[in-house]
């Protein structure tokens, strides 16, 4: 994918003096959904992709999946009149090869339509009227919704000044709390924790609130380069009450396909499992994941190339003057100073070069920093 | 597709065995180790999962190929629209795209009517034999069930169902009934319905899963009287006579106001690409559904003879 910065921004040069400042960024499929931190404006209905279009508000892959999978894709059609369970590759087998790869046992793994569905039953399973939802703001959405529709109590706190996940804070709030729902890196700020920093969040969440469940979604673990991270999944593994969401629609390219996973202790699995469709997921999706997701050079390349566009977009960015969280994802979280009527002009332009840019969101509020 | 008696009853042999040996002793995927361990002629029809052993139909798999492998990489893109399938259902089934949603599988409608019709206060009310879905989740959510038993003659007793309806939540009913293949006509339907419209409060989820089979000239679909009336909910799904149980596609048809409580939970971004364009294609290619009916009559009617 090459970018055209002129014809990206050149009809509209950021104006730094318009405060108060409005916030474009990259979204995932929350996109048409309400979120608890304010937007300025609904995105419209949107339309299929057009040839080529790039829409950043989706945080797709634009480049789709590879051709293992594409195979596999055309195989399974035919095999469709079976129910997932009964085909091959089946579900089953796909939780094997996931189990296999994490050192894992099957019944710690659990297939999702989409990583949206284990959102969902995470927050069925884990909160109730008196055991509220911890998570934060902005961050992915779908966790908050589902707890709002079930009269579950939600503690959204702020992220800090880098745009990062209060962990301090969202540790204190985990007090008493069902679900403690941890996006990292987090969507839409990008900004990832390091290792060291999730270890020492999900000891202090056990030692102030032993029964709450922590579910951290890395919907974008593939993509991030950050040397200090690593995945909470060994952890989730052998630590009662934590458990981590992995999706196959971002680095796999399969997100129409709707295949996603869960990997924790086998318990915390097995809860999990009671609130998912018993067949959640489809033969063609299951196959294509089955045949993609061991493939490592692919993955490698697809980071390699997702690296190379954020930094050439984060600098320009920067050097025109604007604010950027560091990203550790495939979409970027820009200050681009603008109240939302001047974000129209800039979402107009990129338009006209397909691509579509995302919502917008009001600065936040800047809280102190989590970590010294 | 005709089927040669032959080389059926050799498969229903086989596959007769397996469902003897698989009811009761494990998971599916056992019975499917086992079914590829043998050459691909002698593998079994699966006859416990009443799957179409056929597959997709021919337009259906066009669609799915040339929509969803080829162009602009629609497997990577979120699949947002419904818009291909809610037409193709209105234009085949005559219902209004403001009464359709659409669910992974049928199994999500019935999940989603449980879920919001049913509480610890409003019980369900389902056959006994019948498809399992919504009793098992009401179960998980602490919903109490009420089973009726079905009748001597192995149908649904709408009778003892009405019965058991008074301060339900919901009423499954399964028509015709998974496990035991009865029907009850649009005369019996209607007669229940008006008695629990009278007597009780509660939505009636009908499951037609199994609609494009039936032959009997008494039977009617309930989706007309689901359009208008604010207490019954039909579920269809593409998992049989279609040929798509991989693709985890089906739909309701309701009232909007009834649409409109059941999507204040119900998500439907666990819907794959593929199976959208699948659906709208075989949906509207009838000529194979037609075909895929009259294969089923005869052999049913080889097997019960």
């Amino acid at each position: 994918m090459s970018l055209s910065r002129r014809a990206l921004f050149g009809a509209h040069p950021p104006n730094r003096s318009e405060r108060p400042g409005a916030l474009i960024a990259a979204r995932g499929r929350e996109a048409l959904v309400d979120e608890p931190w304010p937007n300025i404006d609904e995105a419209a209905a949107v339309a299929p992709p057009a040839s080529g279009e790039i829409r950043l508000m989706f945080n797709e892959n634009p480049l789709g999946p590879g051709e293992r999978a594409l195979d596999a894709v055309r195989e399974a059609f035919h095999d469709a009149s079976r129910y997932p369970d009964n085909t091959s590759p089946s579900m089953g087998d796909l939780q094997a090869a996931l189990a296999a790869a994490n050192d894992a046992r099957p019944e710690h793994v659990l297939l999702g339509a989409g990583s949206e569905e284990l959102l969902k039953d995470a927050v069925q399973a884990f909160t109730s009227k008196s055991k509220h939802l911890v998570t934060a703001t902005p961050t992915y959405v779908a966790s908050a919704r589902v707890a709002e529709y079930l009269g579950t109590e939600v503690k959204a706190i702020p992220v800090d000044s880098d745009g990062k996940l209060n962990l301090g804070a969202m540790a204190e709030a985990s007090r008493g709390a069902g679900l403690v729902f941890v996006c990292n890196p987090n969507n839409p700020t990008a900004t990832v924790h390091q290792a060291e920093a999730i270890a020492e969040f999900v000891e202090r969440v056990q030692h102030v609130s032993p029964e709450t469940v922590i579910h951290f979604d890395e919907a974008y673990h593939e993509y991030v380069t950050e040397p200090g991270y690593r995945s909470a999944l060994s952890l989730a593994l052998w630590t009662p009450n934590v458990f981590v969401s992995r999706t196959f629609s971002k680095v796999y390219g399969l997100a129409g396909l709707r295949i996603g996973y869960a990997v924790g202790h086998k318990d915390t699995i097995a809860q999990l499992g009671r609130y998912g469709l018993p067949i959640n997921t489809n033969n063609v999706g299951v196959a294509a994941a089955y045949a993609t997701f061991h493939d490592s050079v692919r993955t490698r390349r697809e980071k390699q190339r997702n690296a190379e566009a954020r930094r050439f977009t984060i600098d320009f960015f920067r050097k025109a003057g604007h604010e950027v969280f560091e990203s550790n994802t495939n979409f970027i979280f820009v200050n681009i100073g603008r109240p939302a009527a001047g974000c129209a002009p800039l979402a107009k332009s990129t338009a006209s070069v397909s691509v579509a840019t995302s919502r917008r969101w009001k600065e936040p509020t800047r809280g102190s920093r989590s970590e010294p | 597709m005709s089927v040669s008696r032959r080389s059926f009853v050799k498969k229903v042999g086989i596959g007769s065995a397996a469902a003897a040996m698989m009811a009761y002793d494990g998971p599916r995927s056992v019975a499917r180790a086992w079914s590829l361990s043998l050459p691909e002629e002698e593998r079994p029809v699966f006859l416990q999962y009443n799957e179409n052993p056929l597959g997709p139909g021919a337009r259906a798999l066009d669609a799915m190929e040339t929509g969803i492998t080829a162009g602009n990489h629609p497997t990577a893109r979120y699949g947002l629209s419904r818009t291909a399938l809610v037409d193709a259902i209105t234009a085949t089934q005559g219902v209004p795209q403001a009464n359709i949603v659409i669910g992974n599988g049928s199994t999500q409608i019935l999940r989603t009517a449980t879920h919001v019709f049913t509480s610890p206060s409003k019980h369900l009310v389902t056959g006994a034999p019948s498809y399992g879905e919504c009793s098992g989740y009401a179960e998980v959510i602490g919903t109490p069930v009420e089973f009726v038993p079905v009748s001597t003659s192995m149908r649904l007793d709408l009778d003892a169902m009405a019965d058991a309806a008074k301060g339900a939540g919901l009423i499954f009913v399964d028509n015709p009934n998974n496990p035991t293949a009865t029907l009850h006509d649009g005369d019996a339907m209607g007669a229940f319905i008006d008695r629990v419209m009278t007597e009780s409060e509660a939505v009636i989820l009908i499951d037609e899963a199994y609609h494009d089979y039936v032959m009997d000239p008494a039977y009617r679909s309930e989706i007309t009287r689901a359009v208008r009336n604010k207490r019954i909910l039909v579920a269809r799904t593409f998992s049989k006579a279609h040929g798509m149980a991989g693709m985890r596609i089906g739909y309701g048809v309701a009232h909007t106001d009834t649409l409109a409580t059941m999507n204040e939970w119900h998500y439907d971004s666990g819907l794959n690409v593929a199976a959208i364009a699948g659906a709208a294609a075989s949906l509207r290619d009838t000529e194979h559904t037609a075909a895929e009916q009259a294969r089923n009559t005869e052999v049913r009617r080889f097997t019960v003879d």
